[in-house]
C-alpha cells in the first residue's frame, strides 16, 4: 500500500507507448517541436540583448567623444561580439534542427528527446551565466575577436571566470544537441531513406553536428586552460611564455573558424528547400547538391588553417584562398537554384525574397572583398566589422529568419504573415547594406575597429558611423518586426493561416 | 495519420538497439578531442619552453605506468561484460559490469594522490597549467563513463539489461574504451614526452 | 557501398589529413600540425562509427517507369514522456558553472548535487521499461524512496535555506542584519499563514509558483549575499589587539590598508595564500626602510605578530615578490 500520493505521472504501460503522450508544462516538456520553439524563443531574446547593445555601440561611436557608454564600452563590446553568433545564430539553428529533422527523415521523435531539453535548459542557464558576467565585472581575461587573452588580475576575475565558465555550458550544451542530432540523422531514419534521399536541411544539419563533434572539444580544451590560468594566477597565456599565443589562437580558431561558415551551412540547405518548395518540383541535380553542402562544411575547416602562422590576426580580412575555396559550393547551390527556377514557375513568396536578399547581400560583401585585396586594407580597420556584419550577421540572419517562414506550418501549424515578412526583408536587407557599407568606406580610408571613439577623425568619418547607425537602426526594426511576425503566429494572431502540418 | 504500412520487407533489427551506441561512442570521440586539443598545446609550449618540464618537476614513472595498466585492465573487464551478457552469464557480467567502475575508482584515487604529491599548482608555471588541465580532463572522462556503466550495473541488476537487450552495457563499455584512449594519450603526453 | 553520409565523413578526414601534411611541411608549426592530425583521427573515428551503425542499410529499389512508388506512412506525435530531470540538471551544471568562479566549495556541492538529477532520469527510464509495473513502481516508492529521498531532501531543503540567509544578512551591515532578519521572519510568517488560511481553495499550480518564486528569490539573494561577501567584522585578539585577515589570491591583496590604532602595542595578521606560488606581507616605510617582513609562504595560513610599531603616520604594507602588484596602505595613528 502506498502512504503517500503517488506524484503524477503518465502511467507505465506494459509496452512502450505508441501513442503520442501530453506535452507536460514548459519547463518538464520532451516534445521536440516544443523545445524547437523555445530554442527559437531564447534566441531571439539573446538577440534582441546583443542588438541593442551593438546600437549603443554604434550610438558612441557616431559621435565624437566619448558620451553614451562611459567606460563601460570594452565591456559592451565584447558582450555584443559573445552574445550574438553563440548565443543567438547557433541555437537558432539548432532550434529549427531539433523541430523540423525528426519529421524530415520520419522519425516519431529524436533519438534522445530528454537530452535534447537537457541541451535547450543548458544553453539557457550557460547564456544567464555569460550576461551575469557582464553584470559582476569586465571579463577583461579573453575574447573572441582578441587574438591574444590578457591577464588581468584582480577584480575583473570572478567576471572572467563566469565567462569561461558560462561558454564551457553553452559549448557543452551545443555539443550535446550535436550528437543527439547526429545519432537521429544516423539510426533513426525511416526505413528505406537512405542518406542519398536526405531532405538537404536534414543533410546539411548532419555534416554540420559532424564538424561540431570533432571541434567544439578543441575549443572546450582551450577554456580549461584559460580558467586554469585566470583562477590561478598563472603565466601560461602571459606574454613572455612562448608558443601560448599561438596554442589558444588554433584551440578557439579550430571552432571559430568553421562556426562562422556552419552558422550559414543550414541556411544554404534551407534556401535550397526554399527554391523546391515555390517551384514545386526538386532541385535539378540533388546529388551536386548535396555534395555542394558537404563540400561547404568540409572547406570551412580549410579556413581556419590559412592565416594560422601569423602570431597576430589569424583572421585576415583580405583574399585569401583557402577562404575564397570555400564560396565555390555556395556558388553551385546558387546556380542550381538558378536552374531549377528557370525549370519550374515559382510562386512568389516571402521566403524566395529572403533568399534574394541574401544572395545580393553575399554578392555585395564578395564585391567589398575584392575590393579591399585590391586596395590592399589592412587587418584591423573598420572594414573588418563591416565584413563581419555583413557575411557573418547578416547573411545568416536573412536564411535564419527564411527557415523560420518557410517551417512555421511544422513548428507551429500556422505560417507567418507575408506582409510583415516583406517588411521585415527590405528593412533587414537595407540596414545591413547600409550598416557594411558605412563600415567598409571607413575601413577603405584606414579608420581603426573595436574602439570606443575615433580620435582625431576625419569628418566624413563621423558622418559615415552616423550612417551605420542609421543601419543598425534598420536592422533593429526589421528584427522588431520580425519578432512581432513571430509573437503573433504564435499567439494565433489573426491573419496566419492555418496549415495542415 | 495510424496505419503503417511498411513498402519494405523488415530488414535485420539491428538499428534501434545501436542508437545508444552511436550516441555514446560519438560522445567519448568528443571527449577524446578535448585531450587531442590538450596534447597539441602540450607539445608546442614543450618545445619552446627554455626547461621542460619545469623546474624541480619530475613525475614518477611508476605511477603514471600503474595508471595506465588500470586503465587498460578496466577496458578489458568492461568488454568482458559486453561479451558475458551476450551470451547470457549474468554472474559475469555482474562481476565485470561492477569491477570497471570499480577499477575507474582505484583510477581516480591514484590520480588524486598523484595531485597531491607534485607539488605546483595550476598557476605555478606553464607546465602546470597543462598538467591540471589534462587532470581535470581526464577526470571528467572518466566521471562520466563511470556514470554509465554504474547505470549499465544498476539496470543488468534489476533485470533491465540482458543477453537481448544489451545496448546499454554495449554503450557504457564503448565510451570507457574511448576514455582509456583518451588517458593513453595523456599518459603520453606527461610520461613519454616528459622531457624534451 | 559507401553511402554519402560515408563519403562526406571520409572525405573529412581525408581533407584534414591533407591538411595535416601540407600545413606541416609549409608552415611547421607544432600545435596546429598535430591538431590537423588530431581532426584526421577524430573525424576518421567518427566516420567509422557511422559506418558500423549505417552498414547492411537495405538500398530501395529505383521505381522503374510506370511503377507506383509505394508510400510509408510514419506516425506523427512524439512519445518522449515530459520529464523535470533535464531542467534540473542544466540548472545543477549552472551551479557548476557559477562555483568554479565564485567558490570552490558551490561547485563540491553541485558535483554532489548531481546525483539528483541523474537518479531521478535514471529512475524515470528505469519505470519506462517494459517490465516495469505499477506494483514494483509503488513498491520501490514506499520501501527506498519515501524513507531516504523524503528526510534527506528536508534536510538538504533547510541547510540551503538556512546558507542562502546567512550568506544574505552576514553582507548586510549590522543594523542592516537584524532588520533584514526580521524582515524574513515576518514574511514567512504571514505568507504561511496566508496560505495556510486559503489552502482548501488554492490551485496546485498557485502553490508551485509560489514555492518556485520563494526558491528563486532565496537563492538569487544567497548568491548575490556570497557574491557580496562578508561584512567586516572587527577582530580583536586575545589581548585585544587588532588583528587583520590579509588573503592573498590571484597575485592581489583582499585588503587595500591596515589601520592600526597608535596605542595599540602590537598586532596580529592572519595571512592567507590562496595561490600556488609565493607570497608574503611586509611592512615598510615610504623610503624604503624595512618595518616587519614577514615569513614567505607559497600556499596555506600562517598567523604572526608585529610588535614593533613605528610612530603614527602612513607607511605602506606589500608582497616583497609582486611589490607593484600587491601592496597597500599602512596607518598608524
Amino acid at each position: 500500500m502506498t502512504l503517500t500520493e503517488a506524484p503524477p505521472q503518465p502511467a507505465p504501460s506494459a509496452e512502450p507507448a505508441s501513442e503520442p503522450v501530453a506535452g507536460g508544462s514548459i519547463l518538464t516538456t520532451a516534445d521536440h517541436r516544443r523545445l524547437g520553439r523555445l530554442y527559437i524563443g531564447f534566441a531571439l531574446l539573446f538577440l534582441l540583448a546583443g542588438g541593442i547593445v551593438g546600437g549603443l555601440l554604434q550610438v558612441e561611436l557616431a559621435g565624437s567623444g566619448v558620451q553614451v557608454t562611459g567606460n563601460a564600452f570594452a565591456r559592451l563590446f565584447s558582450f555584443h561580439a559573445t552574445v550574438t553568433p553563440l548565443l543567438f545564430l547557433a541555437p537558432l539553428w539548432v532550434g529549427v534542427a531539433t523541430a523540423v529533422v525528426p519529421g524530415q527523415i520520419g522519425a516519431r521523435d529524436l533519438a534522445f528527446p530528454r537530452l535534447q531539453a537537457f541541451a535547450l535548459w543548458s544553453y539557457v542557464v550557460g547564456g544567464g551565466v555569460v550576461v551575469a558576467a557582464y553584470i559582476v565585472g569586465s571579463p577583461r581575461g579573453a575574447g573572441l575577436t582578441l587574438s591574444v587573452p590578457v591577464r588581468v588580475a584582480g577584480a575583473s576575475s570572478t567576471a572572467t571566470d563566469l565567462w569561461i565558465a558560462g561558454l564551457a555550458v553553452v559549448s557543452i550544451a551545443a555539443l550535446v544537441a550535436a550528437v543527439n542530432l547526429l545519432a537521429t540523422i544516423v539510426t533513426l531514419r525511416a526505413d528505406g531513406m537512405p542518406f542519398s534521399s536526405l531532405p538537404l536541411f536534414s543533410w546539411a544539419t548532419f555534416a554540420t553536428a559532424a564538424v561540431l563533434v570533432v571541434a567544439i572539444p578543441t575549443f572546450l580544451g582551450g577554456l580549461l586552460l584559460l580558467y586554469l590560468d585566470q583562477h590561478f594566477g598563472g603565466s601560461f597565456f602571459a606574454v613572455g611564455t612562448r608558443g601560448t599565443q599561438q596554442v589558444w589562437q588554433h584551440l578557439l580558431w579550430l571552432f571559430g573558424r568553421p562556426e562562422v561558415y556552419l552558422l550559414t551551412l543550414p541556411g544554404l540547405a534551407v534556401a535550397s528547400e526554399i527554391v523546391e518548395t515555390q517551384t514545386g518540383r526538386p532541385l535539378v541535380n540533388r546529388n551536386v547538391a548535396m555534395g555542394a553542402l558537404g563540400g561547404f562544411a568540409i572547406l570551412s575547416l580549410g579556413a581556419w588553417a590559412a592565416g594560422a602562422s601569423a602570431s597576430t590576426a589569424v583572421v585576415l580580412p583580405t583574399y585569401s584562398a583557402l577562404t575564397a575555396l570555400v564560396a565555390a559550393p555556395a556558388g553551385v547551390l546558387v546556380l542550381l537554384w538558378l536552374g531549377t527556377l528557370r525549370e519550374g514557375r515559382p510562386k512568389p513568396n516571402v521566403t524566395l525574397f529572403y533568399v534574394v536578399a541574401w544572395l545580393l547581400l553575399v554578392l555585395f560583401g564578395v564585391a567589398n572583398t575584392i575590393i579591399a585585396a585590391a586596395a590592399k586594407v589592412n587587418a584591423g580597420t573598420a572594414w573588418s566589422t563591416g565584413h563581419l556584419h555583413v557575411v557573418v550577421l547578416g547573411a545568416p540572419v536573412l536564411l535564419g529568419f527564411a527557415a523560420v517562414h518557410h517551417y512555421a506550418p511544422r513548428i507551429w501549424g500556422r505560417a507567418l504573415h507575408q506582409g510583415m515578412g516583406g517588411l521585415e526583408v527590405l528593412l533587414l536587407l537595407g540596414g545591413f547594406l547600409v550598416m557594411g557599407l558605412a563600415d567598409y568606406l571607413l575601413g577603405y580610408d584606414g579608420a581603426p575597429w573595436h574602439v570606443a571613439d575615433l580620435i582625431n577623425p576625419k569628418s566624413s568619418w563621423l558622418a559615415l558611423e552616423k550612417l551605420g547607425t542609421a543601419g543598425a537602426a534598420l536592422v533593429l526594426l526589421g528584427t522588431l518586426v520580425f519578432v512581432a511576425n513571430v509573437a503573433r503566429t504564435v499567439a494565433g494572431g489573426r491573419g496566419a493561416e492555418e496549415v495542415s502540418a | 495519420m495510424s496505419d503503417a504500412t511498411l513498402a519494405l520487407p523488415a530488414g535485420p533489427e539491428t538499428r534501434k538497439s545501436d542508437v545508444l551506441t552511436v550516441a555514446t561512442t560519438v560522445a567519448g570521440i568528443a571527449g577524446f578531442m578535448v585531450i587531442v586539443g590538450l596534447f597539441a598545446a602540450y607539445l608546442e609550449v614543450r618545445a619552446l619552453a627554455p626547461v621542460w618540464p619545469a623546474k624541480k618537476v619530475s613525475l614518477d614513472n611508476y605511477l603514471g605506468t600503474t595508471l595506465t595498466l588500470t586503465m587498460l585492465m578496466s577496458s578489458v573487464t568492461a568488454e568482458w561484460a559486453v561479451q558475458a551478457m551476450k551470451i547470457g552469464n549474468r554472474r559475469h557480467a555482474l562481476t565485470a559490469l561492477a569491477l570497471t567502475p570499480g577499477f575507474g575508482l582505484a583510477f581516480l584515487n591514484l590520480v588524486w594522490y598523484l595531485v597531491t604529491k607534485v607539488g605546483f599548482g595550476p598557476g605555478s608555471h606553464p607546465y602546470g597549467a597543462l598538467f591540471y588541465a589534462f587532470i581535470a580532463a581526464t577526470v571528467v572522462n572518466v566521471a562520466v563513463g563511470m556514470g554509465f556503466l554504474i547505470v549499465a550495473l544498476l539496470r543488468t541488476f534489476g533485470h533491465q539489461v540482458g543477453p537481448g537487450n544489451t545496448s546499454v552495457a554495449r554503450a557504457a563499455a564503448a565510451y570507457w574504451h574511448v576514455v582509456t584512449a583518451g588517458w593513453v594519450l595523456t599518459f603520453v603526453a606527461l610520461y613519454v614526452f616528459q622531457h624534451r | 557501398m559507401l553511402s554519402h553520409a560515408n563519403k562526406y565523413l571520409f572525405a573529412l578526414a581525408g581533407f584534414a589529413l591533407v591538411g595535416f601534411a601540407g600545413y606541416g611541411i609549409a608552415v611547421g608549426e607544432r600545435a596546429g600540425t598535430f591538431l590537423l592530425f588530431g581532426l584526421f583521427v577524430g573525424a576518421s573515428a567518427v566516420a567509422l562509427v557511422v559506418t558500423g551503425a549505417t552498414v547492411g542499410e537495405p538500398v530501395p529499389e529505383p521505381v522503374a517507369e510506370g511503377e507506383e512508388a509505394t508510400t510509408v506512412v510514419v506516425e506523427s506525435g512524439s512519445t518522449a514522456r515530459p520529464s523535470p530531470w533535464p531542467l534540473a540538471g542544466a540548472l545543477v551544471l549552472g551551479l557548476a558553472a557559477v562555483g568554479t568562479a565564485v567558490d570552490g566549495r558551490l561547485l563540491l556541492a553541485a558535483v554532489v548535487a548531481a546525483l539528483i538529477p541523474a537518479g531521478g532520469w535514471l529512475g524515470q527510464v528505469w519505470r519506462e521499461h517494459a517490465a516495469w509495473t505499477d506494483r514494483l513502481s509503488a513498491r520501490l516508492e514506499d520501501r527506498v524512496l519515501v524513507p531516504v529521498a523524503l528526510p534527506v531532501g528536508m534536510i538538504v531543503l533547510v541547510l540551503s535555506i538556512a546558507f542562502a540567509v546567512s550568506r544574505v544578512l552576514l553582507a548586510l551591515p549590522e543594523k542592516g542584519s537584524t532588520a533584514g532578519a526580521l524582515v524574513i521572519a515576518v514574511l514567512v510568517l504571514f505568507g504561511l499563514s496566508l496560505i495556510a488560511a486559503r489552502l482548501p481553495r488554492l490551485r496546485s499550480s498557485a502553490l508551485v509558483a509560489v514555492a518556485a518564486v520563494a526558491a528563486v528569490a532565496v537563492v538569487a539573494a544567497g548568491s548575490v549575499g556570497a557574491a557580496q561577501g562578508e561584512r567586516k567584522f572587527e577582530n580583536k585578539g586575545e589581548s585585544g589587539e587588532p588583528v587583520f585577515d590579509v588573503t592573498a589570491f590571484n597575485t592581489a591583496f583582499n585588503l587595500k590598508s591596515i589601520t592600526v590604532p597608535a596605542k595599540a602595542k602590537k598586532f596580529e595578521v592572519v595571512f592567507d595564500n590562496k595561490d600556488g606560488i609565493y607570497h608574503n606581507v611586509a611592512f615598510y616605510k615610504l623610503d624604503g626602510t624595512p618595518i616587519f617582513n614577514g615569513k614567505p609562504l607559497p600556499k596555506g595560513v600562517e598567523k604572526f605578530e608585529v610588535t614593533a610599531l613605528p610612530p603614527p603616520g602612513k607607511y605602506e604594507f606589500l608582497c616583497d615578490f609582486h611589490a607593484t602588484l600587491m601592496k597597500g596602505d599602512f596607518v598608524v595613528k
